[in-house]
């Protein structure tokens, strides 16, 4: 009787000690009844559209942009990148399945021989590297093209991103990407959550506040403040600086984990990248 | 009507003082105002001495991934005003720089478990 009492009291403190994390399954069904209770009125894949999903007169705008695209020249000259063969034959099609084509929706995902997150910009300079080319800047120019390419042939696929159950690193790192997420940082003490959950759909300066779901349906992304196109890690860096927190690389451990953690929030969506935002 | 615009000043002054609680609510965890922290210190006793404490705390900061961006434009102001000969606005500077590192550094501890509480 003694025995059984003391099994169940430390298996009741171990219950006690671990970690509260629910599984990315359960955090995506809890952010995306999260919104729907805030939003009743919008259908949930309208939130692959970000803040024009609820802001009637920023969607007529957002609209009239699209009937001439800002990004088709960066999409056009990413193709040219893309198609131009690296100085030993070979070529960015030679990297990846498929070609390289129709695959956006599958990024980033955990790569179990490094241990770590491997975005589609990450892949891309890889890519390079293995074929004796130097690494592009992350932050503009001809990689995000490329990526603006690669992100144009994967229009309405349906992001996929897997999280292995049985795979603690991988675990690992999407709840480093969670924790970032919800983490307050910079002299202003904001998290991504404080604008994107806690006061989602209130207006920041001019524009409503985008929800979480649907965030990276449409990067790279052509924005109307900077007149180019910009990819996620650029937009992690610039929330980061308006919060005065000092921003992380891009492509760094930490906006990787955090790109890991957000598309999972995504996944279900269809991609509907290049876009444009203000 | 003086009385009037009196009245009406009072309730201009509340409704200010009753935003502000707002604002405070929707971030509680909200450091303490820097000049209220900076008013109680001491100066360094030199630029040098300053410097090197704030390093140290910015760095701190840093390695748990919670450096502010003010602190390193303090730091780099201090740079500045130390080599335009201005002793005392440097180590003022550095000292400021050194306050917001240690105050980030609070910030990646208190997150470290209070993060979870903003989870859905």
């Amino acid at each position: 009787m003694i025995k059984v009492f003391v099994i169940i009291l430390v298996a009741t403190g171990l219950l006690a000690t671990q970690p509260v994390s629910a599984g990315p399954e359960r955090d995506l069904q809890a952010m995306q009844d999260f919104y729907q209770k805030r939003f009743p009125n919008v259908a949930p894949e309208e939130f692959a559209n970000g803040l024009y999903a609820f802001d009637e007169g920023a969607r007529e705008q957002w609209l009239e942009l699209e009937d001439f695209p800002p990004y088709e020249i960066a999409v056009e000259e990413g193709e040219g990148y893309f198609n131009t063969p690296f100085a030993n034959g070979n070529s960015y099609a030679d990297c990846f399945e498929n070609n390289g084509l129709s695959i956006k929706q599958n990024y980033p995902y955990f790569d179990s021989d490094t241990s770590k997150v491997v975005t589609l910009e990450l892949a891309i300079n890889q890519c390079r590297e293995e074929n004796g080319e130097q690494p592009l800047p992350y932050l503009r120019g001809e990689l995000t093209a490329i990526s603006a390419y690669m992100a144009y042939t994967s229009r309405g696929n349906t992001i996929n991103v897997q999280v292995p159950n049985d795979n603690p690193k991988a675990l690992a790192a999407y709840e480093a990407g969670k924790q970032f997420y919800y983490s307050r940082r910079g002299q202003l003490n904001f998290a991504c959550s404080s604008c994107h959950v806690q006061v989602v759909g209130l207006s920041l300066r001019a524009d409503p506040i985008s929800t979480t779901v649907g965030q990276v349906t449409h990067f790279p992304a052509y924005r109307t403040v900077w007149g180019e196109i910009v990819t996620l890690h650029r937009r992690f860096v610039e929330c980061n600086a308006q919060v005065r927190a000092r921003p992380f690389e891009s492509q760094s451990d930490e906006y990787r984990n955090l790109e890991y953690f957000l598309t999972y929030m995504s996944n279900g969506f269809e991609l509907n990248g290049p876009s444009s935002r203000r | 009507m003086k009385r009037t615009y009196l009245i009406l000043l009072m309730l201009l002054i509340g409704a200010c003082g009753q935003s502000a609680e707002r604002e405070y609510e929707l971030a509680p965890n909200k450091p303490e105002p820097l000049s209220a922290i900076t008013d109680e210190l001491t100066p360094s006793a030199s630029y040098q001495e300053a410097y090197a404490a704030a390093v140290v705390a910015i760095d701190a900061a840093a390695s748990k991934g919670h450096a502010w961006s003010t602190s390193d434009s303090l730091l780099k102001q201090a740079q500045t005003a130390a080599v335009d000969g201005n002793e005392e606005r440097a180590i003022q500077l550095a000292d400021q720089a050194r306050v917001q590192g240690e105050l980030a550094a609070q910030q990646a501890d208190t997150e470290v478990a209070a993060w979870q509480e903003k989870v859905l």
